[in-house]
């Protein structure tokens, strides 16, 4: 494994997008969580698919070269959790609605340009499920970008992030812009998700945006220690999914998001008998 | 300008949300240094009447002066406890991490709390008799417990008015009368504004509540049938008598 590691270069970037993405993940991903927002953050993922899909229309048949499906990607998400914004803010009570239909119109717009596109039908199954060998160092370096802009408005802005999710109409009073607050929060879960789709692909971007968060929250109180924890436990996720998928030969980002799952069911049933074997000793 | 001495004063205001009308035509004066308690029904407009003065709600109609400013000015000069059924009690926040979160608006506005403002937050937990549980998970607390660290989040800015949304609500009778005597001794130095339906909490305490439901007006309480309440609830007690009604200066209620 090891060897392997050593001397396939693809290997090397399929661990670091896995570590880069890991980062955003668990920060994100913990205010994601404390927030209940991941059926938004599911919209945003799947309305990806769209923007891949018309990204790699253009470049392959109308040859726009710079435009490449994790740049098709970046914008749609952006859009996606900015119509959610807006409707959360102006309409709340059409936002369950309107994350139906980000999710399934994104889908579909997506399905279709890939349709369209001549000869590349076999990128679908990359889009969705992920093709984290497929990484190449210029998609490293976008990633790395990407979470160095989620960790700095992450940190600036953490107090401010946690008094919206705890309680947005306090932040208010005290002076907060909270519907900027909430805008951010969404951008910084589309830049996440964007990240992810590298990774896992589109259909299990929830898996490792919500179960490490999950796992660290057994494990701590706080949401800084818990962000902190959800990093690490995503690091080991990703990269034991991948030696394990390597070694098995399976689907790289499947296996990632059974590994995630199940890492969260020993947690929660851990958690449950300590609790349990407390109750006892006590 | 409005006169320095009226924490709070409403001049004809109404209110529609969603087309309902919520409340109409209110006159409505609180002095500083008042303690003053809203009463009235469920859905009678209590808590919306206290959004209007935190400026979380704008009247459709009429105009709402809070210390002299309009109400969003005058936020970071009024400390506000929700009712704390409201608040997730699964969320990843210790109590000294709510409490900090009264520091917003006063601290600076990057990275995280300063030495200062931790200190703040431990005194004011220290006020509430809370310090102790500092460390404690906000989401384990009982209710009057979280009640008391909200209070607390609340004191942490050094406000000059504070509104209390129900903050009885899931305490007991002995919670309440502690609860009452931490808000008389906040009220030597304050505005407190307390939105409550418990009347037996108003009737033992107050000479005269500001009685919300969809119309404002302001009632005496009085010392009816105090025996049979005081038996009822084991401490002296008073009623309102609705159907006295004294005009307020200026006011025009029907």
């Amino acid at each position: 494994m090891w060897q392997a590691l050593l001397s396939y270069p693809f290997l090397q970037y399929a661990l670091a997008a896995g570590l880069l993405a890991s980062v955003a993940c668990g920060v994100v991903g913990s205010l994601v969580v404390a927030r209940r927002i991941t059926y938004l953050a599911g919209a945003v993922a799947h309305a990806v698919l769209g923007g891949m899909g018309a990204a790699r229309y253009l470049q392959v048949v109308h040859g726009i070269t710079w435009l490449t499906p994790l740049t098709g990607a970046l914008a749609a998400a952006l859009a996606a959790a900015g119509v959610m914004g807006l409707v959360s803010l102006k309409a709340r009570q059409r936002e369950d609605t309107v994350i139906g239909a980000i999710w399934a119109v994104g889908m579909a717009v997506g399905i279709l340009f890939i349709a369209a596109t001549p000869g590349y039908s076999a990128d679908l199954m990359g889009y969705l499920f992920g093709n984290i060998l497929m990484v190449t160092p210029g998609n490293l370096g976008l990633m790395a970008g990407l979470d160095a802009v989620v960790l700095l408005l992450g940190l600036v802005f953490f107090k401010q992030l946690l008094a919206v999710c705890f309680d947005e109409e306090f932040a208010e009073t005290r002076g907060l812009p909270v519907q900027w607050l909430y805008l951010l929060l969404l951008g910084l879960t589309a830049l996440t998700v964007v990240l992810l789709v590298s990774v896992v692909g589109i259909v299990l971007v929830i898996a490792l945006l919500t179960l490490p968060a999950a796992i660290a929250g057994h494990l701590a109180r706080r949401l800084a220690t818990i962000m902190v924890l959800a990093v690490a436990a995503s690091m080991l996720i990703t990269s034991g999914g991948l030696a394990l998928s390597y070694r098995a030969d399976w689907p790289a980002g499947a296996t990632i998001a059974a590994l995630a799952g199940a890492a969260y069911l020993a947690t929660a049933l851990g958690a449950r008998l300590l609790a349990w074997h407390r109750r006892r000793a006590a | 300008m409005s006169a320095p001495s009226a924490a709070v004063e409403m001049a004809g205001v109404d209110l529609r949300l969603g087309g309902v009308m919520v409340l109409r035509q209110v006159n409505l004066t609180i002095a500083q240094g008042q303690f003053a308690v809203l009463v009235g029904p469920n859905g009678g407009g209590k808590t919306s009447l206290l959004k209007l003065m935190l400026g979380l709600l704008t009247p459709s109609r009429g105009r709402v002066r809070v210390l002299g400013e309009s109400p969003r000015r005058a936020r970071r000069r009024v400390g506000y406890v929700p009712q704390h059924l409201q608040v997730d009690p699964s969320f990843p926040v210790t109590v000294l991490d709510v409490v900090l979160m009264g520091r917003l608006g006063r601290t600076s506005p990057w990275g995280g709390y300063g030495r200062a403002d931790r200190q703040q937050a431990l005194a004011a937990l220290e006020h509430m008799d809370m310090a102790p549980l500092a460390g404690r998970s906000f989401g384990q607390l009982s209710g009057g417990q979280r009640q008391r660290v909200l209070i607390a989040r609340a004191l942490v800015s050094q406000p000059e008015m504070l509104l209390l949304d129900e903050p009885s609500a899931g305490m007991d009778v002995v919670g309440e009368h502690e609860l009452f005597d931490l808000l008389d001794r906040l009220h030597q130095d304050i505005t407190v504004v307390l939105v409550t339906h418990d009347l037996g909490f108003v009737s033992s305490h107050f000479a005269e509540a500001i009685c919300v439901n969809r119309q404002v007006v302001i009632h005496p309480t009085r010392d009816l049938g105090r025996q049979a309440i005081s038996d009822l609830y084991g401490q002296p007690m008073r009623m309102v008598q609705h159907q006295h009604h004294l005009p307020l200066p200026g006011g025009e209620h029907g």
